[in-house]
């Protein structure tokens, strides 16, 4: 089901198939690689030399300075021929350390170029096959291994079929190359990951068939049940008791994602009734303890979580419930913050809007529309003090607060807002100017006019908006000029506009000495351009 | 001698590679991670946010679709339709014909009833001349505004005529083949209403509709490409959107908004200069452009990306296509770095001077060039040198395993986040697709990329992108017949 714990579980189930994967590339066995250390620490062994191979080429090199050999199809230069492997390390790093910087140590057999697992084949099939030195670990976890036990390891680990050496090489980092066996991990972790992710994704697709066929059936279900008790005619208290209680054994209701499909569709044909029919709705969410599910989401850690709960309160109108939100108003989480907010005002039954008259947070403009929204669904009144917000050091909330007198028409506030034509805000200036026209302030025409060349474009064209709504005469005076001065295109057409909804004897005239005003005009008089 | 010499450079190369490997795949992984953590951020806000609020409110900020057309009478009619059904309180759809030759402009005029109007035109960007402006005299297509102009042989030319036209101060910016997802508008717009900063642009994820389910311009039922190029494409696009753009977008170093898809400030791409005409990655220079005025303006800004696939496109369904469409990109992406080239190490700049910048030269310019240098000398090894064949296996099998974790990744996250596909068959492809793609498609990409440099560098003439739609699979409407 696609839930939040369904997800998680998801990703846990991944996470630990991925950890399994990286247990699985570290758990082999050190064994052979004691060995072949063994095999490093020892003196001299009869029959294996080594020697310092500097670079190998597909045709023969012409130099005096290595020994030359071929080995397969290709032409090998070496140095030195060494009994031990120390002697032959020293030999490699000087050659390094001198810009050979690809030298590294083969091994011989009777002279013949050989693997590990040719010589360990050698050793282990020696009478007395090594006087090896007990070697203990300095480590805490110290490993004894003594003659027998090595003996044991090398006879049973390095007889090694030719296809599986290479790889059992790469393991203990016995490869030619050290960085082998790193890259071999590597390779185990990445398709470990890769063979978890497709069982995780065949799994969840499955998973997610069968949750969604589930889940069309219980919503039947719900539907069923729900229409019934709507269409009810005497639906006493207790038959609705007895009807919920068997409703109870119909569905999985201990399911999480049962309980959040049956309050999404309480909330949704709570959204269409009103009156009674409503307290319905409420009385099966309580009575199917549903509460204690969405209090328990707001008592979660997760915010998101809180966020459902909060939102099943506000959507169902459960009036109780707002103690519960009222503290995360403060909360540092601005999404968080932002739908307790909404909740709360939409909750509270005294005075929902006092709680902005000490607000800091910022509202932006889809808090803005949640909030009206809320104020007119909810028939809230508007608040005694609301003209002191507009002298808030908040500017998001005197914005608010704009569009709130508006809505309210709420004139007494008339002298506070135009006093806000003067703010150094922008934004707080274009809702004034706004808010001009939608209360008909007749008052602020001298003032926009004045105003008018300090504002931004977007500004001024709500400045002529406004101005043909309450403009008189001076208005169209600074219009005919306006219109003649002006380059914006849409700074132009508002102006006409303007003028044609003034009915200025200018928008009258023909424009014979300024075409592109016939072309403004005759944009502003076709009918089919809103 | 000539081995030695040949020995160094490998030698050389090998190093040079070895840091460049290591980095990238570090720097991927990083980019996977920044990605999750924004996708899990956006997913967890969904309570916060309904959009009902908005698309019921008379306050949200106006929006211009801009939607070019050149030659797209089979579809015009149902796409417009569909751009039209969008559901956002403030809209207006316009639609650029660009010089079509075939009957686009009379198939607008005859169903949406077009008439020509008295539309005051400015140019505030250049463009070819624009004969003249349409509207519908049905009050039902009130929302729509029709461009007639000169074929402009570029995208570009074409929507800066729309967005010369446009009323609102945000443009859509989409073609007009492109079906929209109905809150395509509200999810775009959120960001510009929400954010304290000043958002300039946004985009969302597109996905192929080749064999989607699709009724006069209606999204019907989505379905996984049965065309193979298309699968693998759709891999690609769900790889770059989930794992790439997130990402960047999470760090706010977005450079490339989609030119199927993207909402863009009007003002600032005014100021920007619109879409360069000449451009072959027009949407990623222009973003580039934006960014520069705001830094130039020193104000903050920001670009945001939505994880949700609002749009859906026919892509190409042909290697020959596929090749065309991919070469302009390289050349769009070579054009713009060297373009802008004042923009490295330019602090002025900001992240896009040491971050964005030398991200796409580093990674995305060079990686077509080192992967056939690779080749180059893999060949070289092989037939002058010795191979070490098991280093060779190794690591090729470990970059393998590497690109598919990723690779599964982002579709299982895809999965887990929009269950889009409609059986265990169609992610069943889907995996496939992503054991073969790098064998079967990516060196059809790298062709196609270092063809585009090429190209760029004889500075061949660019052309509209003329791509023979399939055609979607069309829902048949169940008739009524009398029983």
């Amino acid at each position: 089901m696609k839930t939040g714990i369904f997800r998680q579980k998801l990703y846990y189930g991944a996470c630990l198939l991925f950890f399994f994967s990286v247990a699985c590339a570290y758990s082999f066995s050190p064994e052979l690689k004691n060995a072949l250390m063994r095999l490093e620490t020892s003196d001299s062994i009869s029959g294996i030399t080594y020697k310092v191979q500097v670079g190998s080429f597909k045709f023969p090199i012409e130099q005096f300075v290595f020994l030359r050999e071929q080995i397969g199809d290709n032409f090998v230069l070496t140095h030195g021929i060494y009994q031990s492997y120390q002697e032959a390390l020293k030999a490699k790093d000087s050659l390094q350390a001198a810009g050979f910087k690809d030298a590294w140590i083969p091994m011989y057999l009777h002279e013949n170029r050989s693997d590990l697992s040719e010589i360990a084949g050698y050793l282990s099939g020696l009478e007395h096959p090594l006087h090896l030195e007990e070697i203990v670990y300095s480590d805490e976890n110290s490993l004894l291994i003594t003659n027998e036990k090595a003996g044991a390891i090398l006879s049973s680990s390095f007889f090694l079929g030719e296809g599986d050496s290479y790889l059992k090489k790469l393991f203990f980092m016995q490869g030619e190359q050290p960085y082998y066996s790193y890259f071999l991990y590597a390779i185990i972790i990445f398709l470990g990951t890769t063979l978890s992710l497709i069982t995780t994704l065949i799994t969840h697709r499955n998973t997610v068939r069968a949750a969604n066929a589930k889940r069309k059936i219980i919503q039947r279900k719900i539907n069923g049940f729900l229409s019934d008790l709507i269409l009810h005619e005497d639906l006493s208290e207790q038959l609705l008791d007895q009807k919920l209680t068997d409703f109870r054994t119909k569905i999985p209701i201990k399911n999480d994602w049962c309980k959040e499909l049956m309050i999404k569709n309480i909330i949704d044909l709570k959204k269409n009734f009103k009156g009674e029919m409503s307290s319905l709705f409420i009385s099966i969410y309580l009575k199917m303890d549903l509460l204690s599910y969405s209090k328990n989401l707001i008592k979660n850690k997760v915010w998101y979580e809180k966020t459902r709960g909060i939102f099943h309160f506000e959507e169902l109108g459960y009036y109780e419930g707002l103690p519960l939100i009222t503290p995360f108003i403060s909360s540092r989480n601005k999404s968080l913050k932002s739908v307790a907010l909404i909740a709360h005002i939409s909750l509270k039954k005294e005075a929902p809007l006092e709680i902005f008259s000490d607000y800091d947070g910022h509202i932006d403009k889809i808090d803005e529309l949640k909030i009206l929204d809320t104020i007119k669904k909810k028939k809230i009144k508007i608040p005694d003090n609301i003209q002191d917000w507009l002298k808030s050091s908040n500017p998001s909330l005197v914005l608010l607060t704009i569009k709130m007198i508006s809505y309210f028409n709420h004139l007494e506030a008339a002298d506070a807002l135009l006093e806000l034509l003067d703010s150094p805000n922008e934004a707080i200036r274009r809702d004034v100017i706004i808010a001009i026209r939608q209360l008909y302030l007749l008052q602020a025409e001298s003032k926009l006019i004045e105003s008018f060349p300090q504002e931004n474009i977007d500004n001024q064209i709500e400045i002529i908006k406004s101005l043909a709504t309450i403009g008189s005469y001076a208005t169209e005076e600074f219009l005919e000029q306006l219109v003649e001065l002006t380059d914006i295109r849409e700074v132009k057409i508002e102006t006409m506009k303007a003028l044609k909804e003034m009915n200025s004897l200018l928008f009258h005239s023909t424009f014979n000495h300024n075409i592109d005003l016939q072309l403004v005009k005759l944009h502003v008089e076709d009918p089919y351009i809103l | 001698m000539i081995q030695f010499i040949l020995s160094d450079f490998i030698r050389i190369y090998e190093v040079f590679i070895g840091f460049y490997a290591v980095s990238y795949i570090f720097f991927y992984m990083g980019l996977s991670i920044l990605s999750f953590i924004a996708i899990k951020a956006y997913s967890n806000t969904k309570y916060n946010i309904k959009d009902d609020i908005l698309i019921k409110s008379n306050h949200v900020v106006g929006v211009s679709i801009v939607a070019p057309a050149f030659n797209e009478g089979a579809n015009i009619v149902f796409n417009v339709q569909s751009l039209l059904s969008l559901n956002y309180p403030k809209f207006e759809v316009v639609i650029i014909n660009d010089g079509s030759t075939d009957n686009t402009l009379e198939q607008l005029i005859e169903e949406f009833e077009l008439v020509k109007v008295d539309f005051y035109y400015q140019e505030k960007i250049k463009t070819k001349p624009v004969k003249g402006h349409y509207r519908s005299t049905n009050p039902v297509y009130s929302k729509l505004l029709v461009v007639d102009k000169v074929n402009g042989k570029s995208k570009a030319d074409a929507s800066n005529a729309g967005v010369n036209s446009a009323q609102y101060p945000l443009f859509l910016c989409t073609d007009v083949d492109c079906i929209l997802r109905k809150d395509t508008i509200v999810k775009l717009a959120k960001p510009f209403m929400e954010s304290k900063t000043r958002v300039i642009a946004t985009g969302a994820a597109i996905r192929a509709s080749n064999s989607c389910e699709v009724s006069e311009g209606f999204l019907d039922k989505i379905h996984y490409p049965k065309n193979w190029l298309a699968r693998f494409q759709e891999l690609e696009y769900i790889r770059a959107f989930l794992l790439g753009r997130m990402a960047w977008s999470r760090i706010n170093s977005l450079l490339l908004v989609s030119g199927g898809l993207g909402l863009f400030d009007k003002e600032i791409a005014i100021k920007a200069g619109g879409y360069w005409h000449k451009s072959l990655g027009e949407d990623m220079e222009l973003i580039t452009r934006m960014r520069k005025v705001m830094y130039e303006q020193n104000e903050d800004f920001i670009i945001k990306y939505i994880p949700e696939s609002l749009c859906f496109t026919e892509v190409p369904a042909t290697i020959n296509v596929l090749v065309r469409q991919r070469s302009r990109w390289g050349r769009g992406l070579i054009q713009t770095l060297s373009l802008h080239k004042d923009v490295f190490f330019n602090k002025k700049y900001g992240r896009m001077s040491y971050l964005i910048f030398p991200h796409f030269l580093l990674f995305e310019f060079m990686v077509p060039i080192l992967e056939a240098l690779g080749i180059l000398v893999l060949l070289l090894s092989i037939f002058f040198l010795d191979v070490d064949y098991n280093n060779l296996i190794l690591i090729s099998v470990f970059v393998y395993f590497f690109y598919l974790s990723v690779t599964l990744f982002s579709i299982l996250w895809d999965e887990i986040l929009y269950n889009h596909y409609a059986s265990v068959k169609e992610v069943a492809i889907l995996i496939l697709m992503a054991f073969i793609e790098p064998f079967v498609y990516h060196p059809i990409n790298i062709y196609a990329t270092l063809k585009g440099y090429y190209l760029f560098a004889l500075s061949k003439e660019q052309k509209w992108g003329d791509m023979q739609r399939q055609g979607f699979v069309k829902v048949a409407k169940p008739k009524l017949t009398k029983a």
